[in-house]
């Protein structure tokens, strides 16, 4: 019976929530082209931050790590210590002293016939790693192997790399943390206004006993629709974009190894579905308990 | 049923209700009388707890009103009908269902509803408007409409803040006779009014009150003597 009485209760939420969206058209297209343009922002922003990210590894991998063996060493026992240290990717380059010489030849050719007797290009190993921030600490390892002659790389390059996405990561936190403050204040607001229209019927659902979820309860479904309609929308923007203008922008910075793949954006829309459902109801329900507290001093 | 023991109520430093003894006894009939801001409505608003005393013990259903935890306040708000001089009725549902209202709050199934529904409907004689919008009633229809939604859960107390305040002569006699109907069926009905010629119609037990006392409790049939 209980049970009975709860789920007539629920469709009746349901359908009260339904009406408060259909009798306030005007708040409802408010709030959610409010959403929507909050929401498509941080989509892009996301984006952003993932396609920079992985120009930024694409470039960090194309950063080696380059290994001059002493005379004499054994090239294959010597990459094989390489591979054994942690972050790098196996299997690194080997290049031998014949086939260094030829690929220089290949620039100078008569280099190949000058050194044809005595070949003075030391074996070479090209060690890529895991990740950028690894670099530095792979290539002072390496340098401690003995049968090292040199070791060349760019650790500033590889630490600036690394500050660019740090930075990219901080700036992309903080715009998305004040977009989504500056979105709940106006859907707080916005929707204060639909709960005041509803002034009369909310007074009497306390008089005649509605517990204190039936209350909030049409308000709260009403904002996860809202954050649901308005993340399907953005979704769809940012889907649009990566098919229509994107391609386009590519062939204009083709010198970019701009990523192709529609992956992120499967993610990105998830997120922005959760994050629409998380603001739909925290908006409604800061709103709804803000307006029952000044209205009818109901505790929180 | 109902106890008030040394109620007082303050508001911003001014006395509403000041050690107010009292008891109601269950399926009884109790005007409570006195001028404007005696303290007939504040009483009314500690009874469904819409306010709380500043001091003193107010028992309702043999519970401490004070000590009802919040979030058992609607279930002693289902067992408490309330019917007010300005009706509350939503205006864009029809009389059905703004009596069906809190049925649905309720979760109760539809044909439980609709058979209470009928019932109250019948009891108030609105049959003929249950599908009119309040706006296409008179005074005394529209405060018949809020009786019928606030006994259609049944509650064993109905609460009555100036029922007729608003209507002629005759509706409010046609509204007092009906909430009468409503004890007979054991219902305990408390009603605050300041229509004294009403009040000597229904020589019913009356409360009288000034500036937040009781001054005179007269017993059923007794009022005209007192006054």
């Amino acid at each position: 019976m209980a049970a009975n009485h709860l789920l007539g209760q629920l469709a009746y939420a349901f359908k009260q929530g339904n009406q408060n969206i259909v009798r306030s058209p005007f708040m409802s297209f408010v709030v959610v082209s409010t959403m929507t343009i909050a929401l498509t922002t941080l989509g892009f922003l996301l984006l952003v931050i993932s396609d920079l990210n992985t120009v930024s590894d694409q470039l960090a991998t194309q950063l080696k790590i380059v290994v001059f063996l002493e005379d004499q060493q054994d090239l294959d026992r010597m990459a094989s210590d390489i591979e054994n240290i942690g972050g790098v990717k196996v299997p690194v380059t080997k290049i031998t002293r014949a086939e260094a010489l030829d690929n220089m030849s290949e620039t100078m050719p008569e280099l190949k016939e000058l050194f044809k007797d005595d070949n003075p290009f030391p074996a070479t190993i090209e060690v890529e790693v895991d990740h950028i921030d690894r670099m530095e600490d792979v290539g002072e390892q390496i340098k401690d192997l003995p049968g090292t002659e040199e070791v060349q790389y760019n650790p500033e390059l590889a630490q600036q790399l690394e500050q660019v996405q740090g930075g990219i990561q901080l700036v992309g936190s903080i715009l998305a943390s004040i977009l989504i403050l500056a979105t709940l204040a106006i859907m707080i607001n916005t929707i204060q206004l639909a709960v005041h229209q509803r002034k009369q019927e909310i007074e009497i659902m306390r008089l005649v006993g509605a517990p204190h979820w039936f209350v909030r309860m049409p308000f709260l479904l009403e904002g996860v629709a809202f954050g649901a309609v308005a993340s399907g929308v953005s979704g769809l923007v940012l889907l649009f974009w990566r098919l229509v203008p994107y391609p386009q922008m590519q062939r204009w910075f083709s010198f970019l190894p701009l990523p192709t793949s529609l992956t992120p954006l499967l993610g990105i829309s998830v997120l922005l579905l959760a994050t629409g459902i998380v603001m739909g109801l925290a908006g409604s329900g800061l709103s709804v308990e803000r307006y029952l507290r000044l209205e009818f001093k109901d505790e929180a | 049923m109902i106890k008030f023991v040394d109620i007082s109520k303050t508001y911003n430093g001014v006395k509403a209700l000041n050690n107010v003894n009292l008891e109601i006894p269950k399926g009884t009939f109790t005007f409570l009388v006195g001028p404007t801001g005696s303290g007939k409505s504040t009483l009314i608003k500690l009874l469904y707890r819409e306010e709380l005393a500043s001091d003193g013990q107010l028992l309702v259903f043999g519970k401490d009103i004070e000590k009802v935890a919040r979030k058992e306040v609607p279930f002693l708000r289902q067992q408490t009908g309330v019917v007010f001089q300005d009706f509350k009725l939503l205006e864009q549902k029809t009389v059905w269902e703004n009596v069906a209202f809190v049925l649905e709050i309720m979760g109760l199934p539809k044909a439980e509803q609709h058979k209470r529904i009928q019932g109250v409907l019948d009891l108030t004689h609105l049959n003929h408007a249950k599908d009119l919008y309040p706006r296409q009633l008179s005074g005394g229809e529209q405060q018949r409409v809020s009786i019928a939604r606030a006994i259609v859960n049944r509650p064993p107390l109905l609460l009555a803040d100036e029922p007729t305040g608003n209507l002629d002569p005759e509706a409010s006699w046609s509204v007092m006779k009906l909430l009468a109907k409503i004890c007979q069926t054991g219902t305990t009905v408390v009603v605050s009014t300041h229509n004294m010629s009403l009040v000597h119609r229904m020589k019913r037990r009356t409360v009288q009150l000034k500036a937040g006392e009781v001054v005179a409790d007269y017993p059923e049939g007794s009022f005209h003597s007192g006054r």
